[in-house]
């Protein structure tokens, strides 16, 4: 599935699937963010959809008989928002199918868990899952105004 | 990631957490704080040192909230403006969990 959106000044990273990567996902989206002239709340955004979508796929996408695995992820510019992709050859899974869940009432009925995509669906503009020749591909775009063109 | 255990007057449980609050932080601090949270009834968490948040840390306190309350006893958070504060926000706690942008209200709230 071919992309028609030109997008300019890639940066690339590979992960493997460990969640001590985080760390290094999470170095390299600020460096992004910041030369795409993001402000510190957007790059914080950035980094934190990164951060739990990669979580994810750590958590889920293992293949069976198949360990470890990379993610490849990539940060661009689209015409009016930052698209950021994330690859890997893992088990099926769409973060886009889990169910969005009730905001609790009360801390005595608050659940935890599915707060990561939560998270991605508000700050993130849009999420989109595609599965592609046993990949999985989710794209994240981010409608930040950029000062930078 | 750090964390400091302050014991101060009124059997309040101070908690400053240092660092980072992410995926590995909030695994480093999911057992000492819900040991914390298992044994004290008036805790304050404070997040005024903690420059990011992912959801897995958010699970943590609001599992150690839960903990508490189920006591009887009360947990609150001290977290200035900024960005961590935006993130609790965004993921609905500020309903659930009682998030003090002042240390003193905050120690205040939990006092009996």
């Amino acid at each position: 599935m071919s992309q028609a959106v030109k997008t300019s000044g890639e940066r690339r990273l590979v992960l493997q699937k460990d969640l001590t990567e985080l760390r290094r996902l999470a170095a390299f989206a600020r460096d992004a963010g910041r030369a795409q002239g993001l402000d510190d709340a957007q790059i914080f955004a950035l980094e934190l959809c990164l951060e739990e979508a990669a979580a994810n796929i750590i958590k889920h996408s293992r293949a069976p008989g198949r360990p470890g695995g990379n993610i490849s992820v990539s940060i661009s510019r689209a015409a009016r928002c930052l698209v950021a992709r994330l690859e890997d050859d893992g088990a099926p899974f769409d973060p886009t199918r889990v169910p969005v869940s009730p905001v609790a009432e009360s801390l005595e009925n608050a659940r935890v868990g599915g707060l990561g995509i939560h998270l991605i669906r508000r700050l993130a503009t849009s999420m989109r899952y595609e599965r592609a020749k046993d990949c999985n591909r989710l794209t994240l775009e981010f409608g930040f105004e950029s000062d930078k063109t | 990631m750090d964390m400091i255990v302050e014991e101060l007057e009124g059997g309040v449980t101070n908690v400053t957490l240092n660092g980072r609050l992410d995926t590995l932080g909030a695994e480093s601090v999911d057992l000492p704080l819900s040991v914390i949270a298992g044994a004290k009834r008036a805790v304050v968490i404070d997040l005024s040192n903690v420059d990011f948040l992912a959801s897995l840390g958010i699970r943590v306190l609001l599992t150690s909230a839960k903990s508490v309350q189920r006591k009887g006893g009360k947990l609150v958070i001290f977290v200035p403006e900024g960005n961590v504060l935006a993130v609790l926000k965004t993921a609905g706690m500020e309903t659930l969990i009682p998030l003090f942008q002042d240390r003193i209200a905050a120690l205040a709230a939990v006092a009996a």
